[in-house]
């Protein structure tokens, strides 16, 4: 072999340019590139055509139009905003966005359930069918009849046709005792029968308002439709500098609605009604009311007068809240002189009912100022025009029920109070008195988790022999239940939703289902009509339609004879604008029509009925807005003068103050969801590492608190009432007030799926209610706590 | 029992205390696999990397053990190129510690990249642009390089050469070594030089970021008298402990010694720059970019590091190896070495995993890189795998033309 | 791959933080529009990915006068001459600015994850699969078809929402046009917005709301001293704001 230098240099030169310059090479490096980009075992979505539906949410309240993307027609790809819904215009908050989690949530009901073993053991709820459950739910009614009183309701949802439809079934059925999950409105309700007259709920007219003072509502963290809220943010913020909104924030805790005040006034905790008298009585000593509204259209100024310059001086209110009493005389002086303003009343999102008071209070800053039912003020929601359903059949066992009295006691007073008395319900369900539940119904309601003070609650449940749940998740009541009716998600069913809380306008929203039902689900409505058909009487003659469907149309029917109001399906509507009153042609002509229209934009509204007269306003025996309420004296509400006047009353918070120092006050924020669904992955997702971290979730203090204690941020603590103990982490905040442990609502779940399983603890668990000696609502607002490292 | 494979003429150690220790090597190597196979397996979850971390001890070992590699190029430019015959006898050692160290380099690089079955898209899909592309580009074909030098002396075994077309063929290779050793010269020169580049051109990186004049040509060489400051102290260091370990005298002391003149020029030159760099860096980069100079240092990743880059592990070793009587000492010279070598891998590790932690935004957080073992294992297994490699080829190869010499056997 | 030949198009988003109110609709959207995996525990956060990140700002002062700001922070899409940070390491061509639109695009199956550009981007906005992918088996339902899903170990960040300018042009194309309104191609954090508090647009148009804003004097840029050049930019008349948004020596 002879190989001299100059061949063997040719040889490896020669091989490797004539492999490089055939084309073999680069297309196997070609196809192993395109080889190696798959990843064959990710997920790949399904391809196809897309269509958009409009439908409404009804995740919570606010009833925003949502715009649901479907692949193929049947996979729901993608939720946002309905531009053309007047409520949200397009825009969405992140629980409506996260929507599809919940129609694709693992933790869905798929079928009727069964609890064949121990209460609460989650392994023995076994599928059965839907024969065979609602055969059961049947003859248990049937069963009970005579003792019909002992049917117990609670409603999470507050308002539309299922649960009238619920509470029309409780009547019919022969028990009183249908109670609607505890809320802000409730309070608010019985403040309006008690000063205007009438128990509707307040409208904010806060797209023209210029000034507005929110004490103590998380006015941008849902509370009122949250996305409604975040909009006239928005347009407040848009403003120029001559039309500039004032905000301002009455608030205990730097939360994102007081940072993003123009002024955040940190009251005391609790003391947010005691400023809002400290502003009235400047108001007034200095002249600055509107004399026409008080001299003409007011009953009892002077007692209430009075009273503000006996108790509530800026040096007396200065002392209870903390603020300095420049601020207030200032601040009275900034509301009176900024017309319109507005002052918004409720705790955090409106999920506690509160004392009376605190809301007569406010209303009558409103109402010293003028602005009750002006533009820019507050006025009362006006009612969409349904039509009436035939009455409720009575036969001989409803006309007793009728007679019975509430498991709550609200009938102690001369005219039952509109308000459900929850926490009473739940006392007497404890003592059996004045006689016992038998049977618990819950509907969009989760108050085995979400019920403050929560304890109480499922201990009552063990009083109760059958424990009957509408939901479609696997929630912590459903969890306890004995038997499980499974209903369609929002996205799946036909319903009404009515106005949403806090608006100046009606608006009729129709939800319907985008697609189709994933599960044999029920609607709750037709599972009434079913049961009802199956019982026989007055139950049965009071349910005489085929179906829910069938049921809802009727009562629609009041919209299409309105003659007035549209179907929202343009973009840009902006019903507050250009004043209430401006008569809206109807853009449907017939009542086949309207259905076919709402169904296909999903919203109905109206601006043609103005705001009332001051004149008219009032349906109080003075015919005039009352500072002193002489309808409460009327139903028998006993006590001194005061009684009937707002007034600040400082609750004491539970628990001994050598033994638990400091101060626990919950708070609720948009990204932990406070609903009966808990919050969805997408969600729980952007929470903060200072917010939840692994499961732990965390307690704010301030570094003050933090230091007297010894703790340092991120510290396992653990947080005790007298109610129980949690553990926490802290972390060290200058929102926190010093002495006030913050702790998040929301979190602690045992039920629904493991992306929220566990993570952070329950505060329900450990707040102890407080309730009103007048009214009997719960005007819980803290509990005396200790914390200490674990 | 293995005998036949032994070059003539030298002792080596009994089969069985060999196997003994290659057992040792192959646990080390073993752990690094299991590490490596977790990592491939697993993903790289299971490492202490994260989005603020993207580069951590993966990164940083890499980069010191390029750098380190970088003796294996100088000294084959100082005996091929420059002609320093002495070298000589250390030539063959510094090509097998480069190609351990190159290899070694690659076989992490490939656990590193989240999609290692796409590790040679920068050859498909280069981004010309991109530092890491010339790196890459650069580290393959050295390592080529380096597989063509170290080729030879395989074939130099007892037994391979007696095959004709083996003894032929590293005959030829041997004849064109100088062009090999330029080649690998100049790719290695390159790279080294991009290496600092990768850093330097993250401008939105105020603490790796130098501009203008300052990362050209200013980084380019200031990485590169990094690496070649450092790497001949490596092959100093492991010819050191190969003698110590055989306990016999394989290299002639004036070949360590000129190494270690030459890398102590190296060294101050090096460190010249570097003060330089830091000095303007600190007084126009940062502040330009809105940072002061404190910012950069918080603990954990306080100023100590500068310190013990500059002064501990980079005058002082230069001190020593700049004095001819300190130099000449064993003890000296060998924590001169240490140090150097290490002053090369806070370097790296200060680029990678300081300049990541440090918050940018102003209300970003300082974050702290722990690594996992799964991170450790295969970085410590590259150290063990030079072991196989160095002891494997000591015991079989040629690597020491002067050992006959100095260690006669009676 | 060629530099900034900034043209008639520079997509870009102004995000008014005065007008936000921190409810993350965004960051929802955008993970609903771009299949983003979840996972269980998602509060490591170095190393969840989230396109649209929220970040927290605060004046730093003791309570009462305590302020909090969410900064919403979308993929910068930095216009810097002659490259991005990112665009400018990758060494496999996997992230590029296209130039007509000034776009900074990631493919993620072309990424090898050596994680250079996660490195090199100042913002945090460019983040890696740890994990392999997983939804709970009915939510792969739910999975968008105009986004692939990624694979465990590449890169992946926020596209400005790319795939629905392909959208809207293909539909302007079929209607004829050659060119898009404005507000025909949105990204879905803009649009779920419920403040309105975002707007996008082309910047290179004096005319578009976009370039209106950026002039404002409340308008700010972050880290403007790095010469990012970022295309999204933020308004607040808030000076702590500001103080937040760029290193001060």
């Amino acid at each position: 072999m002879k190989l001299d230098r100059r061949a063997f240099v040719k040889l490896i030169a020669g091989g490797v340019g004539g492999t490089l310059l055939s084309p073999l090479p680069w297309k196997l490096a070609d196809d192993t590139a395109i080889w190696s980009q798959n990843w064959f075992w990710r997920p790949s979505p399904e391809r196809g055509g897309t269509t958009a539906v409009k439908t409404v949410c009804q995740l919570c309240p606010g009833g925003c139009g949502i715009r649901v993307r479907l692949v193929n027609g049947k996979k729901a790809v993608n939720i946002d905003g309905n531009p053309s819904h007047p409520v949200n215009q397009g825009g969405i908050c992140p629980l409506g966005a996260s929507g599809l989690q919940y129609l694709y949530g693992p933790s869905r009901i798929e079928t009727p359930l069964k609890q064949t073993g121990q209460r609460g053991d989650v392994t023995t709820l076994k599928p059965i069918s839907w024969d065979e459950a609602l055969e059961i739910l049947a003859t248990k009614l049937r069963g009970m009849r005579q003792k019909a009183r002992g049917l117990v309701c609670v409603s999470g949802k507050r308002q539309g046709t299922v649960p009238e439809l619920f509470a029309r079934f409780l009547h019919a059925y022969g028990s009183p005792n249908y109670f609607s999950m505890p809320a802000a409105a409730d309070a608010e309700s019985l403040g309006m029968l008690f000063s205007q007259g009438q128990s509707k709920l307040p409208g904010y007219d806060l797209e023209n308002a210029k000034m507005i003072v929110s004490f103590g509502t998380s006015y941008i963290e849902g509370w009122g439709a949250p996305a409604r809220m975040l909009l006239a943010y928005g347009n407040w913020r848009s403003k120029s500098k001559r039309d500039r909104v004032r905000v301002v924030q009455v608030e205990t805790r730097g939360s994102l609605s007081a940072s993003k005040a123009d002024d955040w006034v940190a009251v005391a905790p609790g003391t947010e009604a005691a400023l809002a008298l400290g502003l009235a009585q400047v108001i007034i000593s200095e002249g600055r009311y509107d004399r026409d509204f008080v001299n003409q259209y007011s009953h009892g100024f002077d007692e209430f007068r009075r009273l503000l310059q006996r108790n509530y001086t800026p040096e007396k209110v200065a002392a209870v809240t903390g603020v300095e009493k420049e601020k207030i005389s200032a601040l009275a002086r900034e509301f009176a002189q900024a017309k319109p303003a507005v002052a918004l009343s409720g705790w955090g999102q409106g999920r506690m009912q509160g004392s009376i008071y605190d809301f007569l209070a406010v209303q009558s800053l409103n109402a010293l100022v003028g602005s009750l039912h002006k533009p820019g003020g507050v006025t009362t929601t006006p009612s969409v025009p349904l039509a009436a359903w035939p009455e409720v059949v009575l036969d001989a066992v409803s006309l007793e029920g009728e007679k019975e009295p509430r498991l709550d006691g609200a009938s102690e007073f001369q005219a039952p109070l509109p308000a459900s008395l929850f926490y009473n319900l739940v006392k007497n369900i404890n003592q059996g008195k004045p006689y016992p539940a038998q049977m618990l119904w819950v509907y969009e309601a989760n108050p085995a988790h979400d019920l403050a003070d929560v304890k109480p609650f499922i201990e009552a449940l063990s009083k109760i022999e059958t424990v009957v749940s509408f939901s479609s998740f696997m929630d912590e009541t459903t969890q306890l239940a004995d038997l499980v009716l499974p209903g369609p998600t929002h996205l799946e069913r036909l319903e009404d939703v009515p106005t949403p809380p806090g608006l100046q306008y009606p608006v009729f929203g129709l939800s319907k289902p985008v697609l189709m039902p994933r599960f044999a689900t029920i609607h709750p409505g037709d599972i009434l009509i079913k049961l009802a058909k199956s019982l026989s009487g007055g139950v049965a003659s009071s349910f005489p339609w085929s179906d829910y469907e069938t049921a809802l149309r009727q009562r629609m029917k009041g919209l299409a004879e309105r003659g007035s109001g549209r179907v929202a399906d343009e973009p840009g509507v902006e019903p507050w604008k250009g004043g209430q009153g401006s008569n809206l042609a109807p853009n449907y002509d017939s009542f086949d029509d309207l259905w076919d229209k709402l169904g296909e934009h999903g919203c109905w509204y109206d601006t043609s009925a103005a705001m009332p007269s001051w004149g008219s306003a009032f349906k109080t025996p003075s015919g005039k807005f009352e500072f002193y309420s002489q309808i409460m004296r009327q139903i028998g509400i006993r006590g001194n003068d005061i009684t009937y006047l707002p007034h600040f009353e400082q609750v004491e918070p539970a628990g001994d103050p050598n033994e638990y120092p400091l101060l626990l006050v919950p708070y609720e924020t948009l990204i932990i969801n406070n609903g009966p669904v808990a919050n969805p992955p997408f969600m729980t997702k952007m929470l903060f590492d200072f917010e939840l971290k692994g499961n732990d979730c965390f307690v704010e203090i301030n570094a003050k608190t933090a230091a007297s204690l010894g703790l340092k941020e991120g510290d396992r603590v653990a947080v005790e009432t007298e109610r129980g103990s949690l553990k926490a982490r802290v972390h060290l905040t200058g929102a926190a007030r010093p002495d006030v442990v913050f702790i998040p609502t929301g979190l602690g779940h045992s039920g629904f799926d493991s992306y929220i399983k566990g993570k952070g603890v329950n505060a329900n668990a450990i707040v102890v209610a407080q309730q009103d000696k007048v009214t009997g609502l719960a005007t819980w607002w803290g509990t005396r706590v200790k914390i200490y490292k674990v | 029992m293995d005998s036949a494979l032994i070059p003539e003429g030298v002792k080596r150690c009994s089969f069985k205390a060999f196997c003994l220790w290659l057992l040792v090597i192959f646990g080390v190597i073993g752990w690094g696999l299991l590490g490596g196979f977790l990592v491939l397996w697993k993903g790289l979850n299971v490492t202490g990397l994260n989005d603020y971390f993207g580069f951590g001890l993966y990164i940083t070992a890499d980069l010191a053990i390029i750098a380190l590699g970088a003796g294996a190029f100088f000294t084959g430019f100082l005996t091929y190129v420059i002609g320093k015959k002495e070298l000589k006898d250390i030539i063959n050692l510094a090509v097998v510690v480069g190609f351990i160290c190159y290899t070694g380099a690659q076989l992490v690089l490939l656990l590193e990249i989240g999609q290692p079955i796409r590790g040679w898209f920068s050859f498909w899909h280069p981004n010309v642009h991109s530092m890491l592309t010339e790196v890459i580009f650069c580290i393959t074909c050295y390592t080529i390089v380096l597989t063509i030098e170290f080729l030879p002396l395989i074939l130099e075994n007892r037994q391979l050469d007696k095959v004709p077309e083996f003894h032929f063929f590293s005959h030829n290779l041997h004849e064109i070594m100088v062009v090999f050793a330029a080649t690998g010269t100049f790719l290695s020169f390159f790279h080294q030089g991009s290496l600092g580049g990768l850093y330097g051109v993250m401008f939105a990186r105020p603490f790796a970021f130098r501009e203008g004049f300052f990362i050209w040509p200013w980084t380019f060489f200031l990485f590169v008298a990094s690496a070649i400051a450092s790497g001949p102290a490596l092959t100093i260091l492991v010819t050191m402990m190969v003698q110590g370990i055989t306990r016999k005298k394989l290299v002639r002391r004036e070949a360590i010694s000129l190494l270690a003149k030459v890398t102590g020029y190296l060294l101050a030159f090096y460190m010249l720059v570097k003060i330089l760099d830091t000095w303007w860096w600190a007084t126009h980069t940062a502040p330009n970019m809105g940072v002061s100079f404190s910012e950069f240092f918080q603990a954990p990743y306080g100023l100590w590091l500068l310190f013990a880059e500059i002064v501990v592990c980079g005058i002082i070793p230069a001190i020593i190896l700049l004095t001819p009587k300190a130099r000449e000492d064993e003890v000296l010279l060998i924590v001169a070495c240490v140090l150097d070598c290490a002053g090369i891998v806070i370097n790296r590790f200060v680029f990678t995993v300081q300049n990541l932690a440090l918050p940018v935004m102003p209300f970003d957080r300082l974050e702290i890189y722990v690594p996992t073992w799964q991170e450790w294992a295969p970085t410590v297994a590259v150290i063990a795998y030079g072991a196989l490699l160095i002891s494997l080829s000591y015991r079989y190869l040629p690597v020491f033309p002067r050992e006959r010499e100095l260690n006669p056997i009676d | 791959m060629s530099g900034n030949k900034s043209g008639k198009l520079r997509y870009g988003m102004v995000i008014d933080v005065d007008k936000c109110t921190g409810c993350m609709t965004c960051a929802v959207a955008c993970q609903q529009e771009n299949n983003i995996p979840f996972r269980e525990d998602e509060t490591k956060k170095v190393r969840s990915i989230t396109w649209m990140e929220i970040f927290y700002l605060d004046n730093g002062q003791p309570y009462p006068d305590h302020r909090k700001a969410y900064l919403p922070r979308p993929c910068l899409q930095c216009d810097a001459d002659p490259y991005p940070p990112c665009t400018f390491v990758c060494p496999v061509n996997a992230t590029q600015r296209d130039e007509e639109t000034g776009l900074v695009s990631h493919i993620p199956v072309r990424c090898i994850g050596c994680r250079y550009c996660i490195s090199a981007c100042s913002y945090h906005a460019r983040y890696f699969n740890w994990w392999d992918p997983k939804w709970p088996k009915p939510m792969e339902e739910m999975l968008t078809p105009e986004v692939s899903t990624r694979m465990r170990g590449v890169v992946e960040k926020c596209t400005f929402c790319v795939h629905r300018l392909q959208l809207a042009k293909e539909k302007a194309f079929l209607e004829g046009r050659r060119e898009l309104e404005e507000g025909e191609y949105v990204p879905a954090c803009v649009e779920a917005c419920p403040a309105k508090a975002m707007t996008f647009g082309n910047l290179a148009d004096s005319h578009s709301e976009v370039a209106k804003l950026s002039k404002s004097p409340k308008a700010f840029r972050l880290l403007e001293k790095l010469g990012t050049k970022p295309k999204v930019i933020y308004l607040s008349s808030q000076e702590w704001i500001h103080k937040l948004a760029d290193n001060v020596v």
